[in-house]
């Protein structure tokens, strides 16, 4: 989809890039990271031709941008800042339209178009459509700038720090949004950030860059698993294998495990316990619903008369969380192990803490 | 002369030619000859162009030292809390003064007061006043609540806070004020050769009423360069504050 | 209570004398009747100045009070030029320093009440215009008041009046409308070219710092020359003095505000916006009207209104080279020491001036764009 070749960007003596070559496949959310001062902002303005290169070339679906009008090639690729630059005397709605408007889109389609983007961005509608940039949040403002971004339904989608002047709460609520938007859309994105989780976070793949330079390029965990040298390790942290298992599935990690239903007879249980010490109580939907500790005195009766029924909450997680988090809950709640659900929250396996210390 | 540095050069430039001017305005006996009438007079000769100078200079520097004193003082009255009541007003008449035009306050002065000095120096204090007010009353109003806060919560007295965070905050805009006030005043000192007040609007209105343009070019120099020369003069001083400040 | 402390110096001035070359004293001319009822106007008057300044509807019935005295006393002064002038044909009865210290006093008053009952500023001028201006309209048809000396001296010369008038406002309409129609460019292209904007805002600074009438004298020299070598720009009116070089100085000094406000408008738009608008595929030419202008719009009003106001002075002074305009009855007034005269002209430039700035402050309110808070003064 992108392909940036051999790309040279030199302001009088001082070089920002240096003979940078990069292929984004379509559909494709490339992160561009590094200190700052490190060309990837200067790269990403290459693109759209708000930078002009002093070498090199960029190519965008196998054409040469530099025989296409920019005004032209600007309309067709949405484009989100730092400093969001929302018109101030435009509505929200209106902000979004500019786009649409420029390339004389037939009004009634501007609006159903305004509408479906933002409730796509997350914004009612009926409640934000009137307000102007001055009335609204950084996170909201933001929110807008995306949906203008994506007014016109451009393939490619250049990001530069779009997320870098918020809080971290707003901050991670946007990238929550930017995450679903993508897995909708399927857009190209370039995203520049200087924050190495939000990269982790967000990237199919990540391009890690120093002095004008592409140091490593390759999958987040790739690069979180392989730094090449020390400045990728120091970059991604000391902590690189909490940040892999952020990206690593509980279900990685799950394993088989025994489980009664509440209505067993009691002394079965018993004997399935055997050589363990608990096991796992699910009710009748096999959701799970607590637990039962191997020493008892002479049990009679059913399971549900023994079973330690807690909130169950803090015992579960499901397949699609994080190894992070499930480690995290654990820690919480003080316990070795944690129950695996799956997506209709039945029981599926467990999770347990020296499982992960081994095999990561 | 620590306040004056580097742009100094076109200051005393400007202030070397005013004074080589209005010693000797034969200087531009060419374009006097080329600019008069058959048989007039070249050189204004009532008074010499210094002496209307040095009463130009009078007339403003009188007019609008008064106009700052009492301007300062009005301006700082009504921002404190004693006088707050008045703000609006205040603030009102700074803004409506500015658009009155200067020749009708002097015209309405000379209705009242008469001919002469005194009527124009009444005219001159009151139209000066309005931009200084305003200046003050902007300046004053412009210092953070922050910071005022800050020096509040240092344990500083009222009349300290004033004399040592709001004053030297609010000083650049106070002479910006000053400043608008003393170049308007020199332009309307001139208009008040009209009603007698001397100056250097005097060979311009002599000038103007004998068709002599050599007298129009005498006063017009002078008093142009005088204004260009003040007026850079009080900026200077702005932009040190400015410098000093940051 | 302050409001009183305020009021009482100005009543403590108000000695109300008129003066026919004799100075009248208010109690000496007028009747016993209409002086107990002006004092008692002023009792009720200071009653409520002090005692109910709390209350901003009882602040407007302060204010009729006193309308109703202002509306008195001139009855009072017409009935007694009436008088005066049915007895001696040539007697003329004017106004003085009492009855003008007592406008000034009324416009404070005016003011001061009206600024606490209404938030809006650019109302207020005109309203305390509409009630100061309107006693003397109202009792303009009215018997003895045409017999004052200013209006005798405004019917006298109606028709002249009326044409400075129109000469007035033509001068400065066209003067700023030629100030515009340069300035706001200038502005952007100073805005564009950064470097040589300095050299654009000295040159017009120092225009603007040059006494108006220098300016006007400088122009008529070349501007005879001009004329003088061209056939066809003195065919078309093209002189040393009257409108050219009139016009020429008053665009000058116009262009100022004009320029500096156009450029620091533009300027102040947050840059990101102008980087967005350039990402979004928008030409320079639709950044320009789309964004810069719009967004800039309160700022450039402004520079229009301040330009303008100013204008309408400096144009008074256009008179001096022969350009009309009230200027010409001020210092035609002023020339024969004719008082009447020079205030029949001076009060209306000032009004002018006045009615000027708060019709542009209105204009200002609705061009500013909506979703942007913008307070002019």
């Amino acid at each position: 989809m992108i392909q940036i070749k051999n790309l040279t960007k030199n302001y009088n003596d001082y070089a920002a890039v240096k003979d940078i070559s990069l292929d984004i496949k379509k559909g494709e959310l490339c992160v561009m990271i590094g200190p700052s001062g490190c060309g990837k902002s200067t790269t990403l303005k290459v693109l759209n031709r708000l930078e002009t290169p002093t070498e090199g070339s960029v190519f965008i679906n196998g054409e040469d941008i530099s025989n296409i009008d920019p005004v032209i090639l600007r309309r067709g690729i949405g484009y989100v800042i730092q400093n969001v630059g929302l018109f101030p005397h435009m509505t929200a709605s209106e902000n979004i339209a500019t786009v649409p408007q420029l390339l004389k889109w037939d009004k009634n389609k501007i609006g159903e178009r305004v509408e479906y983007l933002l409730n796509l961005v997350g914004l009612e509608p009926f409640e934000y459509s009137k307000k102007y940039p001055a009335e609204l949040s950084g996170g909201e403002a933001q929110r807008v700038g995306v949906a203008r971004a994506l007014a016109a339904d451009p393939e490619v989608l250049l990001m530069d720090e779009p997320f870098g002047a918020l809080d971290p709460i707003t901050r991670s609520e946007l990238q929550r949004s930017l995450v679903k938007i993508q897995s909708e859309l399927k857009k190209t994105i370039l995203f520049v950030t200087h924050d190495i989780d939000e990269a982790i976070l967000l990237a199919d793949m990540v391009v890690l860059m120093k002095d004008g330079e592409i140091v490593q390029s390759g999958s987040p965990t790739q690069m979180l698993e392989f730094p090449v040298n020390k400045f990728v390790r120091d970059f991604v942290g000391t902590d690189r294998a909490l940040k892999r298992l952020s990206l690593t599935k509980v279900e990685t990690f799950c394993k088989p495990a025994p489980y009664v239903s509440l209505n067993t007879d009691i002394s079965n249980a018993v004997e399935m316990i055997d050589n363990g010490i608990y096991i796992w109580v699910v009710d009748e939907n096999e959701k799970p619903c607590g637990w039962l500790d191997a020493y008892m005195d002479e049990p009679t009766g059913f399971v549900k008369d023994y079973c330690t029924i807690d909130s169950f909450e803090n015992f579960t997680v499901s397949k699609k969380q994080s190894v992070k988090e499930a480690l995290n809950k654990m820690i919480k709640s003080g316990v070795n192990q944690l129950v695996v659900v799956d997506g209709d929250e039945r029981l599926l396996g467990e999770i347990s803490i020296d499982d992960i210390i081994q095999k990561s | 002369m620590i306040l004056f540095k580097r742009a100094d050069k076109k200051l005393f430039l400007m202030l070397f030619a005013l004074m080589l001017f209005a010693i000797l305005p034969e200087l531009l006996m060419p374009l006097y000859k080329a600019t008069a009438k058959i048989g007039q007079d070249l050189v204004y000769s009532r008074a010499p162009i210094l002496s209307l100078l040095v009463e130009h200079i009078w007339l403003t520097l009188f007019s609008s030292g008064l106009s700052a004193i009492f301007g300062i003082m009005l301006g700082v009255l009504v921002t404190t809390k004693a006088g707050e009541d008045f703000k609006q007003v205040v603030t009102m008449f700074g803004s409506i003064g500015q658009t009155l035009p200067p020749v009708a306050v002097l015209a309405i002065a000379a209705g009242f007061v008469g001919y002469g000095t005194k009527p124009t120096l009444i005219a001159l204090f009151l139209y000066g006043l309005f931009p200084i007010i305003a200046g003050t009353i902007a300046g004053l109003n412009a210092v953070g609540r922050d910071i005022i806060l800050a020096a509040e919560g240092m344990g500083m007295t009222e009349s300290q806070i004033f004399l040592k965070v709001k004053l030297p905050l609010a000083a650049e805009v106070i002479i910006a004020g000053v400043r608008t006030s003393v170049v308007i005043n020199i332009g309307t000192a001139t208009i008040g050769a009209a009603i007698g007040a001397g100056g250097l609007g005097a060979p311009i209105m002599a000038g103007l009423i004998n068709d002599n343009f050599p007298f129009i070019i005498q006063g017009g120099v002078a008093v142009g360069l005088l204004a260009v020369f003040t007026d850079r003069l009080i900026s200077l001083f702005e932009m040190r504050i400015r410098a000093y400040r940051t | 209570m302050i409001v009183g402390l305020f009021m009482a110096p100005l009543l403590s001035l108000k000695p109300n004398r008129l003066m026919p070359g004799d100075p009248g004293y208010l109690i000496d001319i007028a009747p016993l009747n209409d002086i107990l009822l002006v004092l008692s106007l002023l009792v009720l008057f200071l009653i409520f100045a002090n005692l109910l300044s709390w209350n901003k509807h009882l602040k407007l019935f302060m204010c009729l009070i006193l309308s109703a005295i202002f509306y008195k006393i001139i009855t009072i002064s017409g009935d007694v030029a009436l008088v005066r002038s049915e007895a001696d044909f040539l007697a003329r009865t004017a106004f003085t320093t009492g009855f003008w210290l007592f406008v000034a006093g009324y416009i404070v008053v005016m003011m001061q009440a009206f600024a606490t009952v209404i938030e809006k500023k650019y109302d207020i001028k005109l309203l305390i215009i509409l009630l100061t201006i309107a006693p003397v309209g109202l009792l303009f048809f009215n018997g003895g008041v045409g017999e004052i000396s200013i209006f005798k001296e405004l019917m006298s010369k109606q028709d002249r009046f009326l044409l400075e008038f129109k000469n007035h406002l033509l001068i400065s309409g066209s003067a700023s409308f030629s100030a515009i129609l340069i300035g706001i460019p200038l502005g952007i292209y100073s805005f564009r070219h950064q470097r040589l904007s300095e050299r654009i805002f000295g040159l017009l600074n120092i225009v603007q710092t040059i006494p108006s009438i220098a300016l006007f004298g400088f122009l008529i020299a070349p501007f005879a020359w001009l004329a003088s070598k061209s056939d066809f720009l003195d065919s078309v009116g093209f002189s040393g003095i009257g409108f050219a070089p009139a016009i020429t100085a008053l665009i000058l000094y116009g262009l100022l505000p004009i320029v500096r406000n156009t450029y620091a408008g533009i300027s102040s738009i947050d840059p990101s916006v102008v980087e967005s608008a350039k990402g979004m595929g928008m030409t320079s030419g639709q950044i320009l009207i789309k964004i810069q202008l719009p967004v800039s719009m309160p700022l450039l009003m402004n520079g229009i209104r301040v330009s303008f106001v100013q204008c309408i002075g400096n144009t008074a002074v256009a008179a001096l080279v022969g350009a009309g305009g009230f200027g010409l009855f001020i210092f035609q007034g002023l020339g024969q020491s004719a008082v009447d005269m020079v205030l029949l002209c001076a009060i209306p430039t000032i009004l002018l001036a006045v009615f000027a700035d708060t019709i542009m402050q209105f204009i200002i309110k609705l061009t500013s764009p909506k979703g942007m808070d913008y307070d002019t003064d």
